[in-house]
């Protein structure tokens, strides 16, 4: 599947394997040529070259992931209310380019004082900069993007049309252009849209399920259902298009049909309250009244539910807040595209300004500690990770980029702990057991207990990666038949894999001189 | 290269240069075929026009009437719904007048003259005259919504306006003036904002009562400034906490007594707005429809005592297909597809469609809005006043719309949408499908305001159903049907004489050969308005009525037979076959 830029970049910088090859590949001590006596080097010097490469592997992983989504819409990421994050101590470098009305930090970004239009002119007058700094497609159509955050959708569409007539493989305008061109009530052409952005990205994020919607508005619920068959085949959370697709099936009286798909949305989704709905209508249409019943039962509790949550979140909602959030979206992509681009300080400007006007927005951290990672500045990353943490304490890669930074800062004891946080927050996981494993067999600092780690970690998961780092860590606990039988199971996973091959060689050639 | 070229053409301005991609011989072919119906819908939509024509005649009805919210940019939120209109025959001459609910002047605002409700005869020819101070109908509260029947059974109509603050009941003296009589009556229902209300026979006792149904719960200090998009905008309802509705019953002496309580209206609290009432189970008795903004509505079911169960989620009315609340705005009833059943349909709001809940029969009703195209066009708008009215006497029934933001600066943060909007007219086809017309229906659907209650009747007694439109903060819009002549017609005025006089509840079929027509006679409906105290039928190619049965309100049955067509008539309740 492919992935929208957000997603695609996190999972790029979230697939610790991935930059764990890498470090592995070129760390691991017996993938170094023989030195002699002084072969064995020091965990410091390790951790060094290994930052070094481990700077180069993001920076691919960032330029990659840039050249294949840079320009794509990035989402709002999930809120979680983070009063600590909004302290903010990682990004409170000024923004000179900036209006500076919070010379306090951030946090008073949000406060009444600041004026929703000046931030909504920023966001303009950023995109503008970037149409002269990068002319071309991309920057034409975030200016678009930021045009429609700001509701001006005449001007969104024109600069969409602008950037398609010089890239017509846009699928990212012809799906903001189809959005508008919904809202506007003409499904027509919001179809034509949606199909062309198909043609051009067939895994566009839930685009079969918007073009299924204006399907459904046209009356069509046939063609919608295909559409959402696509979309749930897609979707890691289907449970919507569930719904839509049993509602289709609801319009042409197959209840059966409509029942297994609500009840689907349910299984992915307990408490979807328009599933219940749904099966309330289809039990009573099929005269299983008690049925519908107890679903209508369900779905007014959840209904209540619903009516409390939306009460609390209109009271809830800042305009402001709102707004700025919006904006650092647009800079954040900005951001990316100057990166990209190969403007570094521009980009750090801009993602710092994004980090200041949404307190919450991860994307801009992330970036911004990828980028400090790639121009040596640990500690500044080490902050943001710290603050990425705070605001959403439940994701791995977080933890990760922290324990890296922290080695590389040669923090040793705070990058331990960071790793078996990992562990303590998912033990039946082997990611944690892993890293920390590796970390150890890295700084050499405990290879008795890295071994322990990751047999731990390969009793979860057997996967290649794990074994590879078996392979290591029995090799420094001197046990070379486990080393040989670890990377040959990798091997058996990844046959193709050369760098095990060689390690597998190698490894044998030294047992047998060894034995010899 | 042609088919690429004509692939790109849907797009006005400059797309042609996008489509480089080499397209395959299928890919080619649907591309072509796709290209040929681009091309040509429009000629086709030309060739399938609209058999409906609305000319503007507001200019020369004479009608000086505007409309104010009472507002000065505080945002009040009874601002955006203000308000209903009732078109009527006040002093029964035989042609039907308009009565326009105004605004007053809120916290806030200052007046040299207060802002009145205004009543307007109707002279002939499309000429009207104020004759609001004669008639003493110049309400200085806050109109939101209107009722109009003859509820002391006296021979002439009487109006109950739903105000923001104490409403007011105006009996008819019978020689073209009014009296206040609220007080006498106890029907001022205390201070609350108001919506849509309704005069129906509860308890089949010949005497009608009285649904008010209530907004929110509002006060000065509890009032809600929000911004979006940095621009200042009236909140949301969910802001404000939801009211029960209140029912009187009418005790036959000009007093009613509040019975809120005891017919379980009081248990359901809700935010009220367009209320409509008919016998949707067709057991004899009159059932109560509340459109409920931003919550689930509600389908009060009479157990023919004045007792209600309301029963909008096991009917199926409560919520869109999907299950989620509408901002629900006005409520209409009206058999669509003929099918002798009453369905419903409902306004909205912005991205939200309008809905058509179709009668099943058995209780339920399917939401039938994306099968039969009932929404076409409403999702950018905020949709207010509504019916299902057939207006090219063809022999089924299409709809009209009234739009219009209710954000004043909608403009300002999201342009898919405007405060001004032109209404929307959706032909019905004829196999239960309508299409959206209104761009080729005439200059009377050209006209961008913000509407909100709207009414429909044959104002020049024509033998077609003409449309009155209150568009906020302006002057309303008078629509003169001139659809060409295709249909023959009937139009019925029902008088009571055991029941209420005006046949309010009063249920006709009506068969002219293989056409099988209902209605019912209703009193408030669409947005808070009142019209239609007479009934139209169109008749298609029918010269005769076969058949006619009249279901008066508490189970009498009058059948009337061999009716010629292209008149009004009125059937008096037992003077036709028993």
């Amino acid at each position: 599947m492919k992935l929208n830029g957000k997603s695609r970049f996190i999972e790029a910088i979230s697939k610790p394997e991935n930059s764990q090859v890498q470090r592995n590949k070129l760390a691991r001590p017996h993938e170094k040529k023989s030195n002699g006596p002084g072969r064995i080097v020091s965990g410091r010097v390790i951790i060094i070259a290994s930052a070094v490469l481990v700077v180069i592997a993001v920076a691919a992983l960032i330029l990659t992931n840039f050249l294949e989504s840079d320009n794509k819409t990035i989402e709002t990421a999930p809120v979680h209310s983070s009063p600590a994050a909004e302290s903010s101590p990682a990004v409170q470098k000024p923004a000179a380019e900036f209006p500076q009305t919070n010379p306090k930090g951030p946090e008073s970004l949000l406060a009444p004082n600041i004026e929703i239009d000046s931030v909504k002119a920023e966001s303009v007058k950023v995109a503008l900069r970037l149409t002269q700094d990068l002319p071309g497609p991309k920057s034409i159509a975030l200016l678009g993007d930021v045009h429609r955050n700001n509701g001006n959708s005449t001007e969104a569409v024109e600069c969409w049309r602008k950037s398609l007539e010089l890239d017509p493989n846009n699928a990212v305008a012809f799906n903001g252009m189809a959005w508008i061109a919904m809202k506007k009530a003409e499904y027509e052409k919001a179809v034509d849209l949606w199909e062309r952005a198909i043609q051009i990205d067939p895994d566009l994020p839930y685009v079969h399920g918007t073009l299924a919607g204006a399907l459904a508005c046209l009356g069509r619920p046939e063609q919608a259902i295909e559409s959402l068959k696509r979309d749930i085949q897609l979707s890691p959370k289907p449970a919507h298009s569930l719904v839509m697709m049993a509602n289709q099936h609801m319009l042409l009286k197959e209840y059966e049909k409509a029942k297994a798909a609500f009840k689907a949305a349910i299984n992915h989704q307990p408490g979807y309250l328009n599933a219940y709905y749904g099966l309330a209508n289809a039990y009573a249409r099929t005269g299983e009244m008690e049925t519908s019943r107890e679903y209508i039962n369900t779905f007014r509790a959840l209904k209540a539910k619903e009516m409390d949550a939306l009460k609390k979140r209109d009271k809830a909602f800042d305009d402001l807040r709102s707004v700025c959030r919006k904006v650092s979206e647009t800079h954040t992509a900005i951001g990316r595209l100057y990166l990209m681009n190969k403007r570094p300080a521009k980009a750090e400007q801009l993602l710092l300004r994004a980090a200041q006007l949404d307190p919450e927005n991860t994307v801009s951290r992330m970036v911004l500690a990828s980028l400090y990672q790639q121009t040596g500045r640990n500690d500044q990353a080490l902050r943001l990770y710290d603050e990425l943490i705070r605001i959403e304490p439940g994701r791995v890669n977080h933890y990760i980029g922290k324990g890296i930074c922290a080695a590389m800062l040669g923090q040793l004891g705070k990058a331990e702990k960071t790793f078996q946080e990992i562990i303590r927050l998912y033990p039946s996981r082997a990611i944690g057991y892993r890293e920390l494993a590796h970390f150890h067999l890295m700084t050499r600092t405990k290879p008795a207990e890295a071994l322990l780690l990751i047999r731990k970690a390969v009793d979860i998961n057997s996967s290649a990666k794990n074994l590879y780092l078996l392979s290591w860590a029995c090799e420094i606990n001197k046990d070379q038949q486990g080393a040989i039988e670890a990377i040959r199971r990798a091997l058996e996973l990844e046959p193709n894999n050369e760098d095990f091959k060689k390690i597998l060689q190698r490894i044998s050639r030294r047992d047998k001189q060894n034995s010899d | 290269m042609k088919i690429s070229r004509r692939y790109c053409s849907e797009f006005q301005g400059g797309i042609n240069r996008i489509a480089t991609k080499p397209v395959g011989n299928m890919t080619a072919i649907r591309f072509w075929i796709i290209s040929v119906l681009i091309f040509f819908t429009p000629l086709l939509r030309t060739f399938a026009a609209s058999t409906i024509r609305f000319a503007d005649v507001t200019g020369q009805t004479r009608i000086g009437f505007k409309h104010t919210d009472g507002g000065s940019g505080k945002h009040y939120v009874m601002e955006t719904v203000s308000a209903g209109l009732a078109l009527f025959d006040y002093d029964n001459d035989g042609d039907v007048d308009i009565y326009f609910l105004n605004g007053a002047p809120l916290q806030g605002t200052t007046v040299d003259k207060p802002p009145t409700n205004a009543m307007y005869r109707n002279d002939g020819n499309w000429k009207f005259t104020d004759v609001t101070k004669q008639t003493s109908l110049g309400d200085t509260g806050y109109g939101l919504g209107v009722a109009v029947a003859d509820y002391d059974n006296d021979g002439d109509q009487d109006v109950y306006l739903n105000n923001y603050g104490p409403n007011v009941l105006y009996r008819n003296n019978g020689d073209g003036t009014f009296t206040d009589v609220t007080q006498a009556a106890k029907l001022a229902n205390g201070f609350q904002v108001g919506a849509g209300t309704n005069f129906l026979d509860i308890d089949k006792d010949g005497d009608l009562d009285l649904f008010v149904g209530n907004y929110l719960e509002f006060s000065y200090d509890s009032h809600v400034i929000k911004t979006t998009r940095g621009v200042p905008v009236y909140a949301n309802p969910r802001f404000y906490t939801p009211v029960p509705d209140s029912l009187f019953r009418n005790n036959g002496d000009g007093t009613f007594t509040d019975v809120t309580k005891d017919s379980g209206i009081s248990q359901h609290a809700g935010w009220a707005m367009g209320t409509v009432c008919c016998d949707f189970d067709a057991d004899g008795d009159t059932d109560i429809f509340v459109a409920n903004d931003v919550a689930e509505n509600f389908l009060f079911v009479n157990d023919g005592t004045g007792k209600f169960e309301e029963t909008a989620l096991l009917t199926g009315t409560a919520y869109d297909l999907a299950g989620n609340s509408q901002g629900s705005m006005g409520v209409d009833c009206g058999d669509y597809d003929n099918d002798g059943r009453l369905d419903f349909y409902m306004t909205s709001f912005q991205t939200q469609l309008t809905s058509l809940y179709r009668n099943m029969g058995d209780g339920i009703f399917d939401e039938m809005t994306l099968l039969t195209g009932a929404a076409a066009g409403t999702h950018p708008n905020v949709t207010w006043g509504n019916s299902i009215v057939d207006f090219d006497n063809d022999g089924d029934r299409d709809i009209f719309v009234a739009c219009g933001h209710l954000q004043d600066n909608i403009e300002l943060f999201d342009d898919t949408s405007k405060y001004y909007e032109k209404n929307i007219l959706l032909m019905n086809t004829g196999d239960g499908k309508f299409i959206n017309v209104s761009e080729e229906s005439g200059s009377g659907l050209q006209i961008e305001l913000s509407s909100r209650g709207a009414g429909f009747d044959d104002l020049d007694n024509d033998g077609d159903v003409d449309v009155v439109i209150l568009n906020s903060r302006r002057e309303p819009t008078i629509l003169r049907n001139d659809s060409p002549k295709q249909g023959h017609w009937l139009q019925i005025r029902v008088r009571g004489t055991k029941t209420n006089r005006d046949g309010v509840g009063a249920h006709i079929k009506l068969n002219a050969g293989e056409l099988t027509l209902i209605d019912e006679v209703h009193s408030g409906r669409g947005y808070q308005s009142h019209y239609g105290s007479r009934l139209y039928f169109g008749l298609g190619a029918h010269e005769t009525v076969d058949r006619i049965e009249v279901h008066w309100i508490g189970g009498g049955i009058d059948v009337f037979e061999n009716i010629a067509a292209d008149r009004l008539i009125t059937l008096t309740e037992g003077t036709g076959r028993q």
